[in-house]
């Protein structure tokens, strides 16, 4: 399913937007229309993403958060150096939030805001995710897949008054090759269990990142840090750029929201 | 002030949307982002007051003038904030077919300039974008580019360290007002 192309393909989006029951619901009137987003994507070339404030109604988004509290989560990614505890919901209908997230005009809309093109309309994978008190981060990496090409992934974030303290801060990198004379990289198996504390220190840095097939060592530069809070959106594209991401240890809060990758 | 301060503003009140009277909130992005601290700013002002903005040839005076408005810029930059501080702005129109400005990194007078841009329909081919950069090993690198788009603040900080900050070759009116503090 390409993204609307053409003016009256756009227009014919936003006219569904408005006129549907669940989005129009969802959504506040000021996001009904993607262009502003989608064209803020479009200008960032290094890594194509865009976040929206004030996103959703207050009411909805509660509801939402209210459900996620009373799901059961399991530590998410074991083995792996993703602290976080999550469940998925794309299977459960009955859970609050979903009736959103499943809506083929949600997916077209998102596809829409990263120009990204669905090449397996309808199939989605949706988690509710906490990273506790004290989570350890997550290391660099891309959500590109070999086997599943995911074209995007849209967060949302839940938590009232989180403050840049806090930690939890979702960190965007752009990523080049290494050079002659470049130290060595850090490397994911020496952080097995820690806390990933450099994340919070280092800009810049070389380190094996988690690629499509594996780690390799990479040049990374943080481009941006995002406050995970409260009705905050992001949208990130996997297709255009590799989008390199990871995500700061947390201090005292659980880190609360939720992920959907649609392919 | 604290934040009940600022909500209860009436000037705040006639020009913010309600959800940014509380700088709070803008302050922890100024404060997370990598070495250069700036915030963005969607929807900043409620729909009449853009509207007022649009019509304005001048800062409206009340945007110079105001007490706590100058206090709210600094605590959305995160910028300490001194009585003596004082805003002074101007209007910006940067014409179509404009080559754009290079990154500007000498120590400025001001501490904090704000962009409120309004440009109905901004789409990134037109150009005119805002670029942040950060100087790393001696090269500055860019780290985002901003569409100067309609309703949108871009909050800078220049004290300390200025942030360099340049504008992309434009292709179609630009428009923005510009107040810095001092």
């Amino acid at each position: 399913m390409p993204s609307p192309s053409t003016p009256d393909d756009v227009k014919d989006l936003i006219r569904a937007v408005k006129e549907s029951p669940v989005l129009s619901a969802w959504i506040r009137p000021a996001w009904h229309d993607p262009r502003p987003l989608a064209e803020q994507a479009c200008a960032r070339e290094l890594l194509r993403w865009v976040s929206a404030d004030d996103f959703f109604d207050e009411a909805h988004l509660d509801a939402l958060q209210d459900g996620h509290r009373e799901l059961q989560l399991s530590e998410d990614d074991v083995g792996l150096l993703y602290h976080s505890h999550a469940v998925r919901v794309d299977k459960r209908p009955e859970v609050a939030g979903t009736e959103l997230l499943l809506d083929p005009l949600w997916h077209r809309y998102t596809a829409y805001v990263l120009g990204a093109t669905l090449h397996t309309p309808g199939r989605t994978v949706i988690k509710y995710r906490r990273h506790p008190p004290g989570s350890r981060g997550f290391w660099p990496h891309t959500d590109r897949d070999h086997e599943n090409p995911k074209a995007l992934a849209v967060l949302g974030y839940l938590n009232r008054g989180w403050r840049a303290e806090d930690g939890g801060l979702l960190q965007l990198w752009e990523m080049s090759a290494v050079e002659p004379g470049d130290p060595e990289p850090r490397r994911w198996d020496d952080w097995e269990g820690r806390t990933l504390d450099f994340l919070e220190r280092e800009p810049s840095m070389i380190i094996e990142a988690a690629d499509v097939l594996g780690v390799r060592p990479m040049r990374a530069r943080v481009l941006d840090q995002i406050v995970p809070r409260y009705n905050r959106m992001v949208f990130m594209d996997f297709q255009t750029t590799p989008s390199f991401h990871s995500i700061t240890p947390t201090g005292t809060r659980p880190r609360e929201g939720f992920v959907q990758w649609l392919y | 002030m604290d934040r009940t301060d600022f909500t209860r503003d009436a000037m705040l009140q006639r020009w913010l949307s309600p959800q940014h009277l509380d700088p709070t909130r803008i302050r922890e992005d100024s404060r997370c982002r990598p070495c250069v601290g700036y915030a963005v700013v969607d929807h900043v002002f409620r729909p009449e007051a853009l509207e007022r903005l649009r019509e304005a040839k001048e800062v409206p005076e009340e945007l110079l003038a105001h007490r706590p408005w100058i206090h709210w810029l600094h605590v959305a930059t995160d910028m300490p904030y001194g009585e003596s501080a004082i805003a002074e702005g101007a209007p910006m129109i940067i014409p179509a077919d404009h080559p754009g400005t290079q990154p500007d990194e000498q120590r400025p007078v001001h501490k904090i300039t704000a962009y409120f841009h309004t440009n109905r329909d901004r789409r990134a081919a037109d150009g005119g974008l805002l670029q942040i950069w950060r100087r790393e090993r001696g090269l500055l690198k860019l780290v985002d580019a901003l569409i100067p788009a309609d309703n949108r603040a871009v909050l800078l900080t220049l004290a300390p360290v200025p942030i360099p900050h340049s504008i992309s070759p434009n292709r179609k009116e630009r428009r923005a007002f510009a107040i810095h503090t001092r």
